[in-house]
């Protein structure tokens, strides 16, 4: 097990308090609130640069050398230098998380709290990330984090709330069978410049009753993929075959496959949970949805009053409540603790059995190790 | 988040500006690519003058024609901010009155706010442009002139037609995304009754 | 990190959008009119690879316009083409004139308008609005393709995607509270109006020559027209 002196890792369970205990945390020294990190990582950027460039300068205006040869060694090593004249809210997710967290260690204030945004990081930049934190002792960093115990970190302090809590239970998760059906992608590419292909020559099929993982770097094309197979991107190279028939998925967006983003708020629509689950049509079928993703408690709010954990499992949720074939999950794990996901991995074979193809677009595959899945690899 | 301090109250509109700025702009966007005779520019700020008070509806008005021509869009829009500044107090103050709790309440205040845009922009579409703004209101504005009224009547005119409609669309755009938003997380910072009394209202 | 390289000084800019200003209303000629458009505006255009907004702006903005002029005053008021294309190329000039002097790089922003000597909340504002059109529009594309991945749009066409404006502006809007109520807490917590106001001004690069020959085309310009 590996431990760093300056960081303290907070464990806990969802809903265990873990953010407000990060959020309400003064510096050690004064009473001044420390930096802070939430979930969503392009909030915590500045909104006032339109650079990355620019936006490393403005937070590096008052500090010392080291810090700053040890972030432009953390950047170089994660391959920055060719994003610094781009707008950094034109970044992926992640890129947007190890930006900020970058930002907040030149800020002259050392005490800083990291809140689950390090989920979006994939393992290599974490470790980078850490070895910086090292290399910069008198910073004191706390970090929450689901995924910490898979990169051999054990937590210092583990929060415990005994209050009810909203669990996911996939027991009482229930699937019509439906017929199997057969994608075969032949050959498609995809770009959204004429300079620069995001897929070549891509051949593969998929096939209900499956669960696939896609993996591969940032813009390697699993995004483009998901957003093909979906009917949101219209494919320009290559043909899909259904069943061994010609299909075109852009003519029926969103009828055969479904598609789960990574950030849940762009998703969610309606003014009450209960209609987010389409409960206006099947209220059986979304009360079901309700009580296996937590959810029963909340029907009568606000999709969007909802905190991130549960805006997320809705968002998984509401793609469940309109029966499709294929279902594709974009980081569907993220803010989750330990125990949802293996709910959640369940809940995925479950839709397996039940004759659905299930495809999951993660950096964390650990939840799902338990269950064979197909690794696709993009690159 | 309990105790919210004055800096960061302060902060909050500071940020919320720009946002809605680029709400209004992406929208007015949209909008005119498909070269209608409506503009759709201002639901930006009759939604944040509604849930933010008529300071900011009326900043975020005006910056959003200001950028709307920094950005190249719309090399005029900077021209017209000064109908964005009308508008947003004329909201705030029929708000406050309640004539948005009903739906002919709310068409009969776009129509008031369509009249009074058209007058306080008719100026500069009569100095600056002489009536031909390249929209669909110029084929109206010529259709007047040919049938015999001065420049500045045809102009008045035009704007009475499309201004009233253009701007009840809005309004009823914009009540709708009130209602439909998120309470708790709209009263979090700004504490205003507005939006809890336009959702009781039906 | 680089020099900032500015595509005008800012002092040039104030300059020139004076002189160009007073050069377009006195103007009375479209020669005049022609010949500055072509020697000064255009080729700043090109230097700043810029031409192609610039071309949309001609068609998208002042092609409608030209036309609308033509109705209202060859059709509807039997003036003759040579008035309306004189009036059209005025107003050319003088929105291009504003067009270029709101013309940032997008690195440039933060400098140019400490160098104008903005500061507080106008420049925070300012600042920011620069800043997040990006997010916005990114946020606006990604909920549409939510909407169209959950199977809410059957058919792509016109009227559709003005039906979607309502639906998607709630979840946008929500966003953007959002990230202000997270953004402020933020700013609070790092002091951002110390950051800025630590913001160390780099030295100036500029393209010298543009620089000379867009003030001395333009006060030639404004003498002409005089």
């Amino acid at each position: 097990m590996v431990q760093i002196k300056n960081i303290e890792l907070i464990g806990g369970e969802n809903f265990s308090g873990r953010s407000a205990y990060l959020r309400e945390k003064n510096c050690d020294n004064n009473s001044r609130k420390r930096l802070f990190i939430g979930e969503i990582p392009s909030n915590y950027l500045s909104g006032l640069t339109t650079t990355v460039d620019n936006e490393i300068r403005l937070h590096r205006a008052n500090n010392n050398q080291q810090i700053i040869v040890e972030i432009d060694a953390l950047l170089k090593k994660c391959d920055f230098d060719k994003h610094l004249f781009k707008n950094s809210f034109n970044l992926s997710g992640g890129e947007q998380a190890l930006l900020a967290v970058a930002c907040h260690l030149l800020i002259d204030k050392d005490d800083l709290a990291i809140d689950t945004v390090l989920e979006q990081l994939s393992s290599s930049w974490i470790l980078h990330l850490f070895d910086t934190f090292r290399k910069l002792p008198h910073k004191k960093i706390m970090i929450s984090d689901n995924r910490i115990k898979s990169y051999g970190f054990e937590p210092d302090m583990i929060l415990q709330h005994n209050n009810d809590k909203p669990l996911i239970d996939s027991k009482k998760f229930q699937i019509n069978t439906s017929e199997d059906i057969n994608f075969l992608l032949d050959d498609i590419s995809f770009s959204y410049s004429r300079f620069q292909n995001v897929l070549t020559n891509f051949t593969y099929e998929f096939e209900t009753g499956k669960i696939y993982l896609l993996n591969g770097k940032n813009g390697a094309g699993k995004t483009t993929l998901a957003k093909i197979l979906s009917g949101v991107l219209k494919l320009k190279h290559g043909k899909i075959y259904k069943n061994g028939l010609i299909y075109v998925p852009y003519s029926y967006p969103g009828k055969i496959v479904g598609y789960s983003f990574q950030d849940p708020d762009e998703q969610l629509f309606a003014n009450t949970v209960f209609r987010e689950l389409n409960g206006n049509v099947d209220s059986l079928k979304a009360n079901m949805l309700a009580k296996s993703f937590g959810l029963s408690d909340f029907m009568e709010e606000h999709p969007q009053d909802l905190p991130f954990v549960l805006r997320k499992r809705l968002a998984i949720a509401a793609t469940l409540s309109i029966d499709r074939s294929f279902y594709i999950f974009d980081e569907p794990t993220l803010g989750q603790d330990d125990n949802t996901s293996k709910e959640l991995a369940k809940i995925f074979h479950k839709l397996t059995t039940g004759g659905k193809g299930v495809i999951i677009i993660s950096h964390f595959k650990e939840f799902i190790l338990e269950y064979d899945s197909i690794d696709i690899n993009l690159s | 988040m309990n105790a919210i301090s004055k800096t960061q109250q302060n902060f909050f509109k500071l940020t919320l500006i720009p946002l809605s700025i680029a709400v209004n702009i992406g929208i007015g966007l949209i909008v005119k690519s498909l070269n209608l005779p409506i503009y759709l520019d201002s639901i930006g700020t009759i939604i944040s003058t509604i849930l933010f008070g008529w300071q900011i509806g009326l900043i975020t008005g005006v910056l959003s024609f200001v950028f709307t021509t920094i950005l190249s869009l719309n090399p005029f829009a900077i021209f017209f901010s000064g109908t964005q500044a009308a508008i947003a107090i004329l909201i705030y103050i029929l708000a406050h009155k309640g004539w948005f709790k009903k739906t002919y309440s709310t068409i009969f205040s776009g129509i008031i706010v369509g009249a009074i845009a058209a007058i306080v922009s008719m100026p500069v579409i009569y100095y600056l442009f002489g009536g031909a703004t390249g929209n669909g209101a110029s084929i109206i504005v010529a259709y007047f002139i040919n049938k015999g009224l001065s420049p500045v009547n045809s102009i008045v005119i035009s704007g009475f037609i499309v201004e009233p409609i253009d701007k009840t669309i809005q309004i009823l755009i914009a009540i709708y995304v009130v209602k439909n938003l998120p309470t708790k997380l709209v009263t979090t910072i700004s504490n205003n009754d507005l939006i809890k009394r336009l959702k009781s209202a039906k | 990190m680089k020099d900032v390289f500015y595509s005008i000084h800012p002092y040039t800019r104030i300059c020139f959008l004076a002189l160009g200003i007073t050069g377009t209303i006195f103007a009375n000629r479209i020669t005049i009119l022609s010949l500055y458009w072509l020697f000064t505006l255009i080729p700043f255009f090109v230097i700043n690879r810029k031409l192609v907004s610039h071309i949309k702006v001609l068609l998208f903005v002042f092609l409608p316009i030209y036309l609308s002029y033509i109705l209202i005053y060859v059709w509807a008021s039997k003036f003759g083409f040579d008035y309306v294309s004189f009036r059209v190329a005025k107003l050319m000039v003088f929105a291009t004139v504003i067009q270029i002097f709101f013309s940032f790089k997008s690195n440039e922003q933060i400098d140019t308008f400490l160098k104008w000597k903005f500061k507080g909340n106008l420049l925070l504002v300012i600042l920011g609005t620069f800043s997040v059109i990006d997010d916005i529009v990114k946020q606006s594309d990604k909920i549409v393709t939510a909407r169209y991945a959950r199977g809410f749009i059957k058919d792509r066409n016109i009227y559709n995607t003005i039906k979607q404006i309502p639906q998607t502006l709630v979840p946008l809007f929500a966003i953007a509270i959002r990230t202000s109520i997270e953004r402020s807490d933020s700013w609070e917590r790092k002091d951002m109006l110390s950051l800025l106001s630590n913001w160390e001004q780099k030295r100036y690069r500029t393209h010298y020559l543009s620089d000379i020959w867009i003030l001395i085309t333009t006060t030639l310009y404004l003498v002409i027209s005089l």
